[in-house]
């Protein structure tokens, strides 16, 4: 995934005081200088580089202080979407565009312009920016950059003088730094791969979705299928610099049915890769419709179930679904920023219960979770050689034993992290590739076996085992509830009662009822065969239903790979509401 | 102090408004006449058969549908952006959505009335717009047909039971019109219109002409822009409609800003419409526009404030046209006579006099043209499948119509095919070609003898004239003022002894009667004004033609202003 890279640690293309200097270092080969774009010749980090001299060197409002960091990012974004329905093409689309953000620091390190929220942060919400024009026409990108310096430094003054007034009469709860000290660090990654036409997506989402033909259960389906290819460049202050590419592939299938009852079945599989080619697995995709189709039919007869405590067992995508969704959010360190009085406790309400747990037990002892965005194995999809604050990525061990040793972080610490682990993906920080590993893991048939003793230890007469969990709601729910009702935890749609005498029945469906991430200290035993998934994520959206996050360009995938995870007490429930009535009229396709 | 000649836009000049009138119909005429048979159109008999199936099957429950629309719109769009010189956008899209009018009850009580007093219930009545498949296939439209027919008559229901109740707990409406009118059915079929331009050649020329605001550092923006559409709809109901109709727009936007010293933005736009590719405007006449436009920005950056001012003015035709617009138009939209909170403005006014004797305002969507100029808001069906026509709403001063979608009210139980929306919205009344005719006009000379009287009579020193427009808003409700503003890209001091100045920084704002009242002389310079206009049903394509006209007084305000400095260090210069 990430062959031949140029690495410079170090490497300083200039500092202030060394302007003069700057010709040379500029014009100093670099090793290794292959088949990549010789960044030397990008005319857009051409303009960014004389643009951030003449702004380090000039910017200065009278009387005011002076920038101590600037950074600049330029976000190149070419992607192409197809979606169908039944067979038929609903949308083939491409974009292109190239953002510049913006980051100016005054004050100094311990104590800036960030890490501030008021009332007037709408003002400055989108960030300070704008669009650079698609071609590298060097006059009119400096000219963007330019505009998109002045406003950032200006925004920067006026919020650092909002905040020295916010604490005039306060004493700071946690006097931690606004940004770590990092070595420079320089990067030149290759190109991505050519995007493929936008006729093949077009041909394997009408292929995919044309086999709802064959399946008179489903009301509803939808195939959507995205490449994009995200460039970066980058550029700070203090001698940083990459250009990185990180190309996404995503095939989504989605169905939806009702059952016999009226209940509302959604079902939906996620294929993610790093190219066109990667996912384009037509045999894979073609079964996974199968499958979906399959499990939907079922469903629609299955008795449902009416509430349940006792032992759960999560198997497969289930078991890396609920981690990614309930644990893994709680090993960011995301800071809550000081705030005007009346802003502070509605920020202090989403602080992180895991910033105040480094060096607590948070998982059981057998069992530690590490990130590794430098893990280059087969379909681990979130590696990366140099995050979006140009630190320099390596492994983290988060939670060792069972005890939580630090948080994610970014260049911007968060209370017992003061330096950055290399993992701004975005906005703040993501994982890339997660690991919960097992010290003293048990095949898959022991775990069964384990599991059936705890039913009976329980008198339960059944237990609960999930196969397939689904993300945060799916397009059809989503159309059905509208915005701002996606769930905190997504929904059991491949649930199944497990008899002491290991025969199963299927539950349409099930809602896990005030799971957390204290939860999953009472794992009891994990398989030694993990189950890699792969999700997306974007930094601050947590709450967004997965198929919008996965379509907001700011998007990453995180790759995790878990074990089966088998809980001694869960508490689930049939879903809450009323189930509409089944058409009037029957599907016209199959209505003979 | 810096003095720059207003130029006039627009108007026919040399053609007198009755040729132009027999022109207009002899070619629309001929249009009809030749206009090709569309081959059999597999969407509009997918819809057909799918809308049958439906009324059949949905007949046979207890409370059966009396009406059911399906519309499908083809959106095919092409734009590029230019930004000083360079491309800043390149893109082509087409989609499809549906939109599907489900009404159960009758027509004289049905599930669409508004619920009184319950924002909630009639703001989120359907949830986003649905995607059609772009593929011409029967079976794939059809099956999502069904499934929102379906969705959308279980929702009705609930609608018509909360209807029910709402009726019987409030008051009496003084409205008691229908809540549906009873139309003929229509049938038109148009050939899928093709956007015809080169991508690649665009790219260039919007590089080309967004080029030279490039050699100023003080502009912010300076761009142009070319978006091209087709707009394919399909139209069926159960009253029998069977509608194909196909449009292609073009639209040439050049905007350019620039920063006053005191932090004022100064904002110039000029665009360029047409139904062909061949109707735009030639290289030479848009780089003149662009040079023009720089002009003007470096002169305004130099223009003095106004203040806060009431007197004499003189608006264009492009300026007036938004006026009456605003300030008529959106008050004569029907369905706002039976909305509850609306101001009513025009309601009691019907066969009053609104405006002088020689004023009459049409609305008509069935003219394509206007001089050299094309209307965008022209169209053959509305969006309710009513057939376009041409509305007199003043009549020699004299108020007699109102535009009317398929939503009756009181004393106007029919549409005249002002029925509109964006695709995805609901349709409601909404304007077409906005079109100002005017008895006696005087000539430019004439006009400006009376503007100096005017001024004089008022005891000003100086009149307004507000040339070039953004564009304008009103607000229509009782909860907040009756009132609208039209923002002025350019205005000038005009002094008596006819000398004029370029100044900045005011909008032109007013309540609608009194200055209605004020209204006292037109010219016979017919400006036209292309643009979009955006209300509770979205956003559509609007047209007014407007001469020039003499306002006894009318009221400026500050316009707000950006409290940002200038750029603090000089733009960059030098090329790589």
């Amino acid at each position: 995934m990430m062959d031949g890279p140029k690495m410079n640690r170090g490497t300083t293309w200039f500092k202030r005081s060394l302007l003069p200097a700057l010709a040379f270092v500029l014009l100093a080969p670099l090793s290794g200088a292959g088949a990549q774009e010789d960044p030397e010749l990008n005319v857009l980090m051409q303009a960014l580089r004389d643009e951030l001299a003449r702004s380090t060197e000039e910017l200065e409002m009278e009387g005011l202080e002076r920038p101590y960091f600037i950074a600049y990012t330029v976000r190149e974004i070419e992607r192409i979407e197809a979606s169908a329905s039944f067979g038929a093409l609903l949308s083939s689309t491409e974009n292109k565009s190239r953002r510049l953000a913006v980051e100016v620091r005054v004050g100094d390190p311990t104590f800036d312009n960030t890490n501030f929220g008021s009332m007037s942060f709408f003002r400055n919400s989108f960030g300070p920016g704008g669009f650079l024009p698609l071609e590298n026409d060097y006059r009119e990108i400096r000219r963007q950059i330019w505009l998109s310096t002045d406003a950032a430094y200006k925004s920067a003054l006026e919020t650092l003088a909002e905040r020295r007034a916010a604490l005039q009469n306060e004493t700071r709860a946690e006097d931690i730094a606004d940004f770590t000290p990092e070595e420079p660090f320089s990067f030149y990654g290759d190109a991505g791969p050519d995007l493929p036409p936008r006729s093949a997506l077009a041909d394997l989402v009408r292929g995919l979705s044309g086999q709802f033909r064959n399946m008179p259960d489903i009301f509803e389906s939808k195939v959507v299928a995205t490449v994009r290819h995200r460039r970066t460049y980058y550029l700070n202050s203090e001698g940083s610099a990459f250009i990185r590419s990180d190309p996404i592939a995503s095939v989504v299938i989605e169905a939806h049915t009702q059952a016999s009852d009226g209940a509302e079945l959604d079902d939906s599989v996620a294929t993610y890769g790093s190219s066109g080619a990667e996912v384009d697995d037509r045999p894979a995709l073609a079964a996974q419709v199968e499958a979906i189709g399959g499990s939907l039919a079922a469903r629609k007869s299955a008795p449902p179930l009416d509430r349940y405590n006792g032992p759960v067992l999560f198997e497969g995508q289930a078991a890396a679904e609920l981690f990614g969704q309930v644990f893994m959010p709680k090993l960011l360190g995301t800071r809550v920023p000081d705030a005007e009085p009346r802003f502070a406790r509605m920020l202090q309400r989403e602080r992180n219960p895991f910033l105040d747990r480094i060096g607590a037990r948070v998982l059981p002892r057998s069992l530690s979770v590490q990130d590794d965005p430098t893990l280059d194995a087969d379909g681990f999809l979130g590696g990366y050689a140099v995050d979006d604050d140009a630190v320099e990525a390596g492994p983290t061990v988060l939670v060792e034993n069972g005890i939580l040793r630090t948080l994610l972080t970014t260049r911007n610490p968060v209370p017992g992290v003061d330096r950055s682990t290399g993992n701004r993906r975005g906005e703040g920080p993501l994982p890339s590739n997660v690991l919960l590993t097992s010290s003293r893991p048990m095949t898959r048939d022991a775990l069964k076996a384990e599991f059936i003793q705890l039913i009976e230890e329980r008198g339960a007469g059944y237990g609960i085992v999930v196969r397939r969990m689904a993300g945060l709601g799916s397009t059809f729910s989503f159309m059905r509830s509208g915005p701002g009702t996606a769930p905190t935890v997504g929904s059991l749609i491949g649930v199944f009662k497990v008899l002491p005498d290991g025969t199963e029945e299927l539950i349409p469906k099930a809602e896990l009822a005030g799971v957390g991430e204290a939860a999953f200290r009472d794992i009891v035993e994990v398989s030694d065969k993990a189950t890699l998934y792969s999700l997306p994520q974007s930094p601050g959206s947590g709450s967004l239903p997965s198929f919008v996050r996965a379509a907001l360009s700011t998007a990453s995938i995180v790759s995790v790979s878990v074990p089966d995870l088998l809980f001694e007490e869960l508490s689930l429930r049939k879903p809450s509401g009323n189930a509409p009535h089944l058409p009037v009229a029957r599907h016209p396709y199959f209505d003979e | 102090m810096s003095e720059v000649r207003p130029r006039r836009e627009g108007g026919s000049p040399g053609v007198s408004r009755p040729f132009l009138r027999r022109m207009l119909i002899g070619l629309c005429g001929i249009a009809l006449a030749t206009a090709p048979i569309a081959a059999r159109s597999i969407v509009l008999d997918a819809m057909q058969a799918e809308l049958d199936r439906s009324m059949e099957l949905l007949g046979e429950q207890e409370e059966r549908p009396y009406f059911l629309s399906y519309e499908i719109t083809e959106m095919h769009r092409v734009g590029v952006t230019g930004q000083f010189g360079a491309l800043s956008s390149s893109n082509e899209s087409r989609q499809r959505l549906l939109d599907l009018d489900l009404r159960v009850g009758d027509y004289s009580l049905d599930n669409t009335r508004p619920i009184r007093d319950d924002f909630f219930s009639s703001a989120f009545r359907g949830f986003g717009p649905v995607s059609i498949p772009v593929d011409d296939d029967p079976d794939a439209i059809r099956s999502i047909l069904w499934a929102e027919t379906d969705k959308t008559y279980k929702s009705a229901l609930q609608q018509l039971t909360q209807v029910k109740t709402n009726v019987q707990v409030k008051v009496e409406t003084e409205d008691q019109s229908d809540d549906f009118s009873r139309e003929v059915a229509s049938r038109a079929s148009d050939e899928p219109r093709p956007i015809r331009m080169e991508r690649t050649d665009w790219e260039q020329k919007v590089r080309r002409y967004s080029a030279p605001f490039a050699e100023h550092g003080e502009f912010l923006q300076g761009s142009a822009s070319l978006r091209a559409g087709t707009e394919t709809r399909w139209f069926v109901n159960s009253d029998g409609s069977r509608i194909q109709t196909s449009e292609t727009r073009y639209r040439l936007f050049i905007a350019a800003a620039t920063k006053a010293d005191d932090g004022m933005e100064l904002p110039l736009h000029k665009s360029y419409d047409s139904f062909t590719h061949d109707g735009l405007p030639d290289d030479e006449t848009v780089e003149r526009d662009v040079r023009r436009m720089i002009e003007i920005l470096l002169a305004l950056r130099e223009a003095p404030l106004v203040e806060p001012y009431t007197g004499p003015a003189i608006l264009s035709g492009k300026a007036s046209g938004v006026f009456f617009h605003e300030v008529l138009g959106h008050r004569l939209e029907g369905h706002r006579l039976k909305e509850v909170d609306d101001s009513h403005t025009f309601r009691e006014q019907l066969n009053q006099r609104v405006l002088p004797e020689t004023f009459s305002v049409h609305f008509d969507p069935t003219v394509r043209t206007w001089g050299p100029s094309d209307l965008v808001g022209s169209y053959r069906y509305d969006n309710q499948g009513v057939a376009a026509r041409r509305v007199t709403a003043i009549d020699k001063g004299i108020l007699k119509s109102y535009l009317m979608s398929r939503t009756p009210v009181e004393g106007f139980p029919k549409s005249n095919g002002h029925g509109r929306k964006q695709a995805g919205l609901k349709p409601v009344a909404r304007q077409s070609n906005l079109i100002v005719e005017v008895s006696d006009p005087l000539t430019t000379e004439e006009l400006d003898a009376r503007f100096f009287e005017a001024i004089e009579a008022a005891g000003k020193s100086f009149g307004l004239r507000i040339e070039e427009i953004e564009g304008g808003f009103t607000f229509t409700g009782r909860a907040i003022p009756n009132s609208f503003n039209v923002s002025p890209l350019l205005v000038y001091r005009v002094y008596p002894d006819g000398r004029q100045e370029l100044v900045r920084g005011v909008d032109l704002i007013g309540t609608p009667l009194v200055t209605f009242s004020r209204v006292v002389a037109a010219d016979d310079q017919i400006g036209v004004f292309n643009g979009f206009c955006g209300a509770e049903s979205g956003s559509v394509p609007v047209s007014a033609a407007a001469p020039s006209i003499l306002v006894s007084q009318i009221e400026v305000q500050k316009k707000p202003r950006s409290q940002d400095r200038p750029p603090l260090l000089p733009a960059p210069a030098g090329d790589l």
